[in-house]
């Protein structure tokens, strides 16, 4: 075992970073994705100052074609596992979608395309780490603005990297949508929501479009084709570049931030998730980018050590968007609950407030759950999944169950005499969005607009709690509705 | 590609479906002040394309005077999937004019494949 070393003032930012983050209670962090990544406290700091480099694919450099050699082992590897194996090949790439079917989990079309893309590339590159063994391995991505063919590798019909794609370089799309002149008014954006649907509707969508057309690339079950996961390590690196390298804000509104984005599976075979925030730390924490030049925008060499952090504070702290509240219904005051048994929380029922709720333009407005806590549970060990108009939803149900909304989880525990409200940074409230859930069952038509009750299930990460005896003391529960803060002013 | 400039002086189209044999639609753009606005806003309102052929927009504005400028693009992603989409215009409509939207495909098609395009409509955006 490595002696300890001293920790340096640098270094002990970052540990602070990581504290002041995880236990910031605004978001939800799955705390299998960050001990995976981290590999506990003592090897924190060597993980991430030598986490994982995404190369550029068209740097042609001897790194980068490792890269690819491991990647192809990865995928080899999850197309041989058993169906049984949630890690295999169709599994995760149904979390996007099938061809058949369409969208399934993904988030297309709305403020959430980069945050839930990040995750879902984050834990793909973890399954392909745990099953080549190589810890490194960092997702390759193809710059179709520097590079319009699409790479070899993948061109090479005899490689497991090949599927049948109606066009084999962007250099024929008539829009010229990854050209430098479409590119470089989009990075010039400096509106994360604007610049956010311009970067899917224009390169995005029709390298999609153009490269898969009617084939696999091009639909709903595109993360099939393992071009996929080099395309949208280029839509990732995209948001970085704009992002850290060019030095634009995210929103920090908790509206966007605390959505937890759901339903992936980690490196092994878990259930994932994490919070819209986190997502803006994961280039800092999880993996890095090779820089490449994107139309006008140069490559950057890597920044300090001291330049980091001056970024990441930045990143975390975002853009001032205030968060408007438009309606409450208020579910519970103070109540202590036992992670071992489940809680359901009914709205008063014939309340007017549930009309309004269910009635909600979800177009217009966002609709969460806001669960506030008094302190860290002893133990965290598990993840609570929330769900309506569920009153039977227990640990078995799946999170495929359309009364499913969402989950969050706690990451550190609480400290003898600490309260969650301790640190000026720490709000201790879990926002899960009820959007989806709720847009789902309206078209099921399984909502009565006399009915609303939430349930909180608490489920172990790895089969049984460490104490089912473990409670949580929640000082408010209530339903929220807040309007959709950014929109553009029509003529 | 001739076709195509005829198109965008042509004036402002009646219909707003796209298909192959009228791949361009063109409308008016008539605000007071066109150089204080961000973004074109393009929505496609319905789509039939049975045979999911790559879609793939190209966006333009033809000044009153005949000067033009291309101002990007965007897809469908499914090819069959409507959409709202926003395209920069660079600050450079300054003047009345036309925005015209052009459609293509990512592979050739034979003329009778059905596939068409409604469009709803198209205005200028600011962001917040």
């Amino acid at each position: 075992m490595k002696e300890a070393q001293p920790i340096t003032k640098d270094l002990n930012a970052l540990t602070d970073l990581n504290r002041r983050i995880f236990l910031r209670g605004v978001g939800a962090v799955s705390t299998c994705l960050v001990l995976a990544t981290l590999g506990g406290c003592e090897h924190l700091l060597e993980e991430i100052e030598h986490r994982p480099t995404r190369r550029w694919i068209g740097s042609g450099s001897h790194a980068v074609n490792h890269d690819l050699a491991i990647y192809i082992e990865a995928v080899k590897a999850m197309k041989g596992l058993s169906p049984g194996d949630a890690r295999n090949w169709n599994s995760i790439a149904a979390i996007h979608g099938t061809a058949l079917a369409g969208f399934i989990w993904c988030q297309h079309g709305n403020d959430h395309f980069f945050d839930w893309h990040r995750g879902y590339l984050l834990n793909f590159e973890r399954i392909c780490q745990k099953l080549t063994g190589e810890k490194h391995f960092g997702l390759p991505y193809w710059n179709w603005n520097q590079n319009p063919d699409v790479p070899a590798p993948f061109l090479d019909t005899a490689s497991t990297l090949f599927t049948a794609r109606s066009n084999t370089s962007m250099s024929g799309d008539p829009s010229g949508a990854t050209t430098g002149a479409a590119l470089d008014p989009i990075f010039g954006d400096s509106n994360f929501y604007t610049f956010s649907s311009q970067l899917e509707g224009t390169p995005h969508n029709t390298v999609h479009g153009y490269i898969g057309g009617g084939d696999l690339f091009g639909g709903g079950g595109s993360a099939s084709d393992p071009l996929f996961w080099a395309h949208h390590g280029m839509v990732d690196y995209a948001w970085y570049k704009w992002n850290v390298e060019l030095g634009n804000d995210n929103t920090n509104d908790p509206a966007w931030g605390d959505v937890i984005n759901s339903h992936y599976i980690d490196a092994d075979g878990n259930a994932a998730s994490n919070s819209a925030f986190a997502s803006t730390l994961m280039p800092f924490l999880s993996y890095q980018y090779e820089s490449s030049p994107i139309g006008s925008f140069a490559a950057k060499a890597p920044p300090s050590k001291k330049e980091l952090q001056i970024v990441e504070t930045r990143v975390r702290k975002g853009a001032d968007i205030r968060l408007v509240i438009s309606n409450r219904l208020h579910l519970v005051d103070r109540t202590i609950v036992r992670i071992g048994k489940p809680v359901s929380l009914r709205a008063p029922q014939g309340s007017e407030g549930i009309a309004r709720i269910l009635g909600a333009d979800l177009k217009r407005e966002h609709v969460f759950v806001s669960v506030q806590y008094a302190r860290l549970p002893p133990t965290s060990d598990f993840a609570v999944r929330v769900f309506i108009n569920l009153p039977d939803a227990n640990r078995n149900t799946p999170m495929s169950d359309a009364h499913y909304a969402g989950s969050f989880a706690f990451f550190g525990t609480s400290i003898q005499g600490e309260s969650a409200g301790a640190s000026t940074h720490h709000q201790p409230k879990f926002l899960v969005s009820l959007s989806a859930a709720l847009q789902r069952l309206q078209q099921g038509q399984a909502l009565r607009d006399t009915e609303l009750s939430i349930q909180l299930v608490a489920v172990p990460f790895k089969g049984s709690f460490e104490r089912e005896d473990t409670e949580i003391e929640m000082t408010a529960v209530d339903i929220i509705t807040t309007p959709i803060i950014v929109r553009t002013v029509q003529s | 590609m001739a076709e195509t400039l005829a198109a965008q002086s042509a004036g402002e189209t009646d219909s707003r479906v796209l298909d192959l044999a009228h791949p361009h639609l063109s409308q008016r753009i008539d605000n007071d002040n066109p150089a204080a606005f961000d973004y074109v806003r393009l929505s496609v309102a319905q789509v039939n394309n049975p045979k999911r052929v790559g879609l793939i927009f190209d966006v333009v504005f033809v000044a009153d005077g005949g000067s033009r400028v291309q101002l990007g693009g965007f897809s469908l992603y499914p090819p069959d999937n409507p959409g709202s989409f926003i395209v920069s215009t660079r600050h450079l409509i300054n003047s009345p004019g036309l925005v015209v939207v052009s459609l293509h495909t990512a592979t050739p098609v034979d003329p009778g494949t059905p596939l068409s395009v409604t469009m709803g409509p198209i205005t200028l955006a600011q962001s917040l």
